[in-house]
């Protein structure tokens, strides 16, 4: 479980099922993100919401509660 | 086939990579143009100043096919390349087509004479319109699709720069980072500290709204979220509240600035400074006067502030990690250096090659060209084509905002930003009035 629990810590956002990073989903999520900025900007990157702490991240951030993505990720 | 795209090519996905293909693409065809002894000034219609309508009526008589040419060639344009990032071009263009028919009708009665003597200039009517319309009406999703306020903003932004002489840029580069730097730090601190020290919020809310008032708004407070893994509420409040003040700001920087008649380079330079967001500050130093103003502020905004959001964040994500969360510095959580460069505003990029391009060329023809010939078979094409860009922005703006859904965010968040205002307006304005005023005044 330990080992398991290292692996996933290596494992970033990026690849993890909770996290989601699309544009579309994203602005519809930050409903006044577009008067002013954009979700296929430069400056938001790649970087999403993770479902299980609700927080904006990082795709190479990590943490223990990884799970596989089963999709590949858009954006 | 989109969707295969995106998984391939970062190129491909985001409005900075395409607003500099765009804008590239449109200044090295006028190029094209002139050197094959044509123009693209046809192509580049807009309404002309009038106080008679029979102007209007005989200017849309003669030029009627060259508008229904430019409006093909945006279609076209942002159809493509929206349509590869992800958009659906049956709605994009039905959308696009009203929002051009209005722009066009936006601009022939900011150019009426009366208009004009009445402060309602082009970019203020866009706004106005759009809050009205956006507000009243529920807009359909598919004309909705069309409003894309940062892509138009930064296709401008590029195009601008071939209209900036590159030395512009080196003489007053420099000027505009020390102010815009000396202002974002301060701004910065006061939000920060405000928020953690009185009112006790988070540490990522409280940066996430600093950035958003210091570096560059609402792009500011996405980056710094994610650097500092900020909580989604947390972002949306800070989204709002920064439009919120952007827009307020639009309306009293250009009422203030008319009011005390203000030198348009120093204008543009405290606009730059006291704007929070691209678009809005476009719509602020449009409407107070020339190129000059809109010059100061590109300057002050893009140069000064906006390509330094990526080591906002890059510095802030080991603050946050390291300091705030007593994590490792070896921590996955940390951003690592290349982040400096993929949170950079790429049409930044657009902006300097288009600004280098055209003052090579510029040097090339030698003076007496360049005022017969390229000036206005050239750059004044581009600049009126700017100009379209720049009426979609602020009519997307004034569509999209929605006070309803704004004003969701509690009085402790507006106060500490509001701390930052008190702080970033009276400073950006000293020190564009007093101490660099003789850069800005003889830019």
């Amino acid at each position: 479980m330990a080992m398991s629990k290292r692996k996933h810590a290596r494992s970033g956002c990026l690849d993890c099922e909770r996290f989601n990073n699309d544009p579309e989903s994203l602005e519809s999520v930050f409903r006044n993100l577009r008067i002013m900025c954009s979700a296929y900007a430069s400056v938001r990157g790649d970087s999403g919401l993770c479902s299980y702490d609700d927080r904006f991240r990082l795709p190479r951030s990590a943490c223990e509660y990884y799970k596989p993505r089963r999709r590949s990720a858009r954006g | 086939m989109a969707s295969e795209l995106k998984e391939k090519s970062p190129f491909l996905i985001t409005e900075d990579w395409w607003a500099v293909y765009l804008g590239l693409g449109i200044v090295l065809i006028a190029l094209i143009f002139f050197a094959a002894g044509g123009t693209l000034a046809p192509l580049a219609v807009a309404p002309p100043t009038w106080e008679s309508f029979n102007t209007v009526t005989e200017h849309f008589k003669t030029n009627m096919a060259w508008y229904l040419l430019q409006l093909m060639v945006w279609l076209v344009i942002f159809t493509v390349s929206t349509t590869i990032m992800g958009f659906k071009a049956r709605e994009y263009i039905p959308g696009f087509f009203i929002l051009y028919v209005v722009s066009t009708a936006i601009l022939v009665f900011g150019k009426w004479k009366f208009a004009h003597d009445h402060n309602l200039e082009p970019p203020i009517v866009a706004l106005i319109v759009g809050l009205i319309v956006g507000n009243l009406f529920k807009l359909p999703k598919w004309f909705e699709t069309s409003l894309r306020t940062e892509y138009y903003i930064k296709t401008g932004i590029v195009l601008l720069g071939a209209t900036l002489p590159f030395i512009l840029i080196v003489y007053a580069g420099p000027v505009a980072f020390v102010q815009a730097t000396i202002v974002s730090i301060c701004t910065f601190l006061t939000i920060f500290l405000t928020g953690t020290k009185l009112f006790g919020l988070e540490k990522p809310f409280a940066s996430v709204l600093g950035a958003g008032g210091a570096v560059c708004g609402v792009s500011g407070s996405i980056a710094i979220g994610a650097a500092t893994r900020a909580r989604k509420e947390h972002i949306s409040i800070s989204i709002c509240i920064v439009a919120l003040w952007a827009l307020v700001m639009i309306f009293f920087l250009t009422f203030y600035v008319k009011a005390a008649g203000m030198d348009e380079g120093i204008a543009g330079a405290w606009i730059g400074t006291s704007e929070f967001a691209d678009a809005a500050g476009f719509a602020a130093a449009s409407s107070v006067g020339g190129e000059k103003a809109v010059h100061a502020y590109t300057l002050m905004k893009v140069i000064g502030r906006d390509i330094w959001i990526g080591i906002w964040a890059f510095v802030l994500s080991i603050i946050s990690v390291i300091y705030w969360e007593k994590k490792s510095s070896k921590s996955a959580d940390i951003a690592q250096a290349r982040v400096i460069w993929s949170r950079f505003p790429k049409f930044v990029v657009g902006f300097f090659l288009a600004s280098v391009i055209m003052s090579v060329v510029s040097s090339f023809v030698g003076q007496e060209v360049f005022d017969d010939d390229l000036k206005p078979l050239v750059i004044t094409p581009v600049k009126t084509l700017r100009t379209w860009t720049f009426i979609f922005t602020f009519l997307a703006i004034g569509l999209t905002t929605r006070f309803r859904e704004i004003f969701q965010f509690g009085w402790k968040p507006l106060v500490v930003f509001t701390c930052g205002v008190v702080v970033n307006v009276p400073l950006g304005y000293f020190l564009s009035t007093v101490v660099f005023r003789s850069y800005w005044f003889s830019l």
